[in-house]
């Protein structure tokens, strides 16, 4: 278990410290790129994020569109089938908000603030 | 020193704009704030990797996805350290990736940290035996030296940056110290 370091540790991280900002200053003027690069990745950055959202949205639409597809077919073939799929599913959901309801409860009096 | 303040403030309320700005979309504003901090990141990295090549490379990427992610910076904390969680995060993650090639691994790591101490002492600055200490400490040990003893965060804050908890911060920062203090002696009676 850590106390808070003694006379031998302060001595020690002092000089650390020190010898930290010697390495700082001796690497002040790092490679760094220019504003313009910066502004160019931070462009190119983003034009590659809003890429990647729309194609992900275009795949969520395709996949939802194939389920949506085959429970309706699987509706037409048998209704029965699906009505009790569909009140077990209901059942198991309400089930689990329930329980987990009960865990984050349970979570939030043993958590530290 | 009221000047200096001034400046300080006039720095953060531009540092916010910058923020807000770039959350919107603003890739000159991006460019601004990122510009602004890399220094900053490029020494954290630096400092905790012992590898320029290591933190260079870390810096890009922590760059990339800070702008990525930027939409969730929520100014809970200060940018620089939302910034340094991720490069650190990003650093622990390549290690973990990479611990098959343990034995290269350490043999570059040797070769970096001769690279920097060959750094310092070109511009005449000392390579102590305390910083070939902190260079000898795995990177959790180091880290957790780092960010409580250098960069003043709690231990709280730190387990907060690296999903970890306090205690294991503690334990890390305690070792670590004790680490130091054990290759220091070791030099000492070497000497």
């Amino acid at each position: 278990m850590a106390n808070k370091p003694d006379k031998e540790d302060e001595v020690l991280l002092e000089g650390l410290s020190r010898d930290l900002e010697r390495l700082e200053r001796v690497f002040d003027e790092g490679p760094s790129p220019s504003l313009e690069e910066f502004q160019l990745l931070a462009a190119h950055t983003l034009r590659r994020k809003r890429r990647r959202m729309k194609y992900e949205l275009v795949l969520f639409m395709l996949t939802a569109l194939l389920i949506v597809s085959i429970v309706c077919m699987a509706a037409m073939a048998a209704p029965m089938v699906l009505i009790l799929i569909h009140g077990a599913s209901m059942l198991a959901g309400i089930a689990i908000l329930a329980s987990s309801r009960k865990l984050r409860s349970a979570g939030k009096k043993g958590s530290h603030e | 020193m009221e000047e200096k303040e001034g400046d300080g403030f006039a720095m953060i309320l531009e540092e916010e704009d910058w923020i807000r700005k770039a959350q919107q979309g603003d890739t000159n504003a991006m460019g601004q704030l990122f510009k602004h901090h890399y220094s900053f990141l490029y020494k954290y990295l630096l400092k905790i990797t012992m590898d320029q090549n290591v933190a260079e490379d870390t810096a890009q990427d922590t760059v990339i996805r800070c702008m990525e992610n930027l939409q969730r910076y929520n100014g809970t904390s200060s940018f620089s350290s939302w910034m340094i969680t991720i490069a650190t995060r990003l650093y622990i993650d390549r290690t973990r990736k990479r611990k098959r090639e343990k034995r290269w691994l350490e043999e570059e790591h040797q070769r970096s940290v001769r690279r920097l101490r060959w750094q310092m002492e070109r511009q005449g600055e000392e390579w102590t035996d305390l910083l070939d200490g902190l260079a000898g400490l795995s990177e959790e040990h180091r880290i957790a030296i780092l960010l409580k003893h250098y960069y003043g965060y709690s231990y709280e804050e730190i387990g907060g940056m690296l999903g970890i908890p306090e205690g294991t911060v503690k334990s890390r920062t305690a070792y670590g110290i004790k680490q130091l203090r054990k290759e220091l002696k070791k030099d000492g009676e070497q000497a």
